[in-house]
Formats: C-alpha cells, sequence, structure tokens
C-alpha cells in the first residue's frame, strides 16, 4: 500500500513539474520573452581570446577552448572564477552569472584580456 | 652488393659523414639539428627559470619563472612528439653546444646574486635571451625549415617566445 501511495506521489510530482514547464513556455510564447540558455564558445588562439568581448545572460554557459600549444586560463580579475589551466586542445564550461560581468585574463599571459557583457536573463 | 648498391651506399656515408660536420652557420643546419638547437634553448631557459625560483622572493618574478617553466614544457612536448611522429631523433651540432657553453657561464654569473640585484638580471637576461631566440628562429630557422609540420611548430614556438620578450620587457621596466 505505502509503495502504491508513494508511486502516485511520484505521478502528481511528475505532472506538476510538466505543468510548470507548460506554464513557463506559455509565459514566455505569450509575454515575447524567448530566452533559453545558449551555450557561447571562446577559441584561444595566438594568445588571444575569440571573441575578446562577449554580450552573455545569466544562466548562458560559456566554453573556453584553447587551440595553443601555451597552457592559458580565463580568469577574472578579482580572482573569483577561473578555468583552471587548459592545456592545447582542452575546453572547460563555466555557467554565467552577474558577477563574472567584467574584464578577465589569462594569469599566465597577463598581456591576454577578454571582457563579458552580463544582462539578466528577460 | 651490386656496382649500384656500393655507390649508393658510399654516397649515404659521405652525406652523414660530412653534412653535420660542415654545418658552422644556423642556416645550415638540418631540421632534425634545427629541433635539437630548439630543445637545447628550452632547456636553458627553464634551467633559468628554476633558478629564479630558488633565488628570488619577487612575486613577479617567480611567477614568469613558473610561466617560463609550463610554456617551454609544452613547446618541447610537443616537438618531442612530432620527431617520434616523423620517426627521426634530434641532432646534437655546434649551436646547441654553443647554447650550452654561454648559458653555464650566465648560470655562474646569476648563481651569485640575490635580492633585486639577481631578480633586475634574470629579467634583462630574459629579454636579451628571447629577442636572440626569436632573431634565430624568424631568421635563420623558419626560412630553412623544409619539413611543414616542423616549421608549423616552429611559427607557433615564434608566437610563444614573442609574448615572452613583451613580458620580459615589462618586468626589466618594472624593476628599474
Amino acid at each position: 500500500m505505502r509503495r502504491a501511495v508513494v508511486s502516485r506521489r511520484a505521478v502528481l510530482a511528475g505532472a506538476s513539474a510538466a505543468l510548470a514547464v507548460t506554464s513557463a513556455e506559455w509565459a514566455r510564447a505569450h509575454n515575447g520573452i524567448n530566452h533559453n540558455p545558449v551555450t557561447h564558445e571562446v577559441e584561444v588562439s595566438g594568445f588571444a581570446f575569440d571573441p575578446a568581448m562577449l554580450a552573455v545572460r545569466v544562466g548562458d554557459s560559456i566554453r573556453w577552448t584553447n587551440r595553443d600549444v601555451a597552457p592559458h586560463t580565463a580568469t577574472a580579475r578579482d580572482g573569483t572564477w577561473d578555468t583552471g589551466t587548459l592545456g592545447q586542445g582542452e575546453s572547460t564550461e563555466v555557467e554565467v552569472t552577474m558577477e563574472m560581468a567584467g574584464e578577465y585574463y589569462c594569469r599566465f599571459h597577463p598581456v591576454m584580456v577578454g571582457s563579458l557583457d552580463v544582462s539578466e536573463p528577460d | 652488393m651490386n656496382a649500384r648498391n656500393a655507390l649508393a651506399a658510399i654516397a649515404t656515408l659521405v652525406a652523414l659523414s660530412v653534412t653535420p660536420a660542415m654545418a658552422q652557420s644556423p642556416a645550415d643546419l638540418s631540421d632534425t639539428e634545427i629541433a635539437h638547437v630548439a630543445y637545447t634553448a628550452d632547456n636553458i631557459d627553464i634551467r633559468y627559470a628554476h633558478l629564479a625560483l630558488a633565488l628570488s622572493d619577487n612575486p613577479e618574478i617567480r611567477a614568469f619563472a613558473e610561466t617560463m617553466i609550463r610554456d617551454h614544457t609544452a613547446v618541447n612536448e610537443q616537438a618531442l612528439q612530432l620527431l617520434e611522429q616523423l620517426g627521426v631523433s634530434a641532432e646534437d651540432n655546434f649551436l646547441s653546444q654553443k647554447l650550452n657553453a654561454d648559458s653555464a657561464v650566465i648560470i655562474t654569473e646569476l648563481s651569485q646574486l640575490r635580492g633585486a640585484e639577481f631578480d633586475k638580471r634574470y629579467a634583462q637576461n630574459e629579454l636579451d635571451y628571447h629577442q636572440a631566440v626569436i632573431g634565430l628562429v624568424a631568421d635563420s630557422f623558419i626560412p630553412n625549415i623544409d619539413n611543414a609540420d616542423v616549421k608549423a611548430l616552429f611559427e607557433a614556438g615564434l608566437e610563444i617566445f614573442r609574448v615572452h620578450e613583451g613580458h620580459a620587457a615589462m618586468m626589466v621596466e618594472a624593476l628599474q
């Protein structure tokens, strides 16, 4: 009997989740809001971030991929976020938060600079 | 062994014994000798960097030295991987030997310095050394490398050395 109750609760939870998703989609469609999280690509090549400036929204992701022989990082100026060391051909993905807005650089080669223009999702 | 094979064998022996010995100018070096020079030059800068980590307390100098070890090790790993793919070995030569002899003198000099004196001399040597290697790679090696993959690796290396040169120049200026 206990199992049946749990099962019914699971069904109800599933139905609620489905309704919530449908409501969100309905809201987006009827309010002209259409923002699904996006993954942005940044190539690290020739000792530069490409693109150097990127407009993103909170909840998006950014994937940095190092194409150089030399290892690189993408690191916040204030040190609040860091991709860690990326060897040649390696990638790291970071989810965007509002705190990431502003300039970042490579810890190993300070001449390499990029910037993020972060806005709230609609 | 027929006459044609005998002639071919003699030609090979002559090429092997004469060509390396005749190379007395950087522009005359073969691809495998150039690879040896690059590997040697990378290792020399790694040795300077280890000396800096042992003797300097300056955070900028230490960070630069760590970058030198990281980057030159990455270049050397790529070079060794490429030589393995090509099925050849780097060949010792007059220029590798000269670079090693020159670096021994500089390491002796640097080892006797401490504090700000060491930092200034290390930074200036890094600037001079990278400028010398850039000249060698850009003017003598890249125009004379035959293999396309080896040339591509040297072009990538040249880009790295130029960034290091700029970084070293900033360090020299900051330490004035």
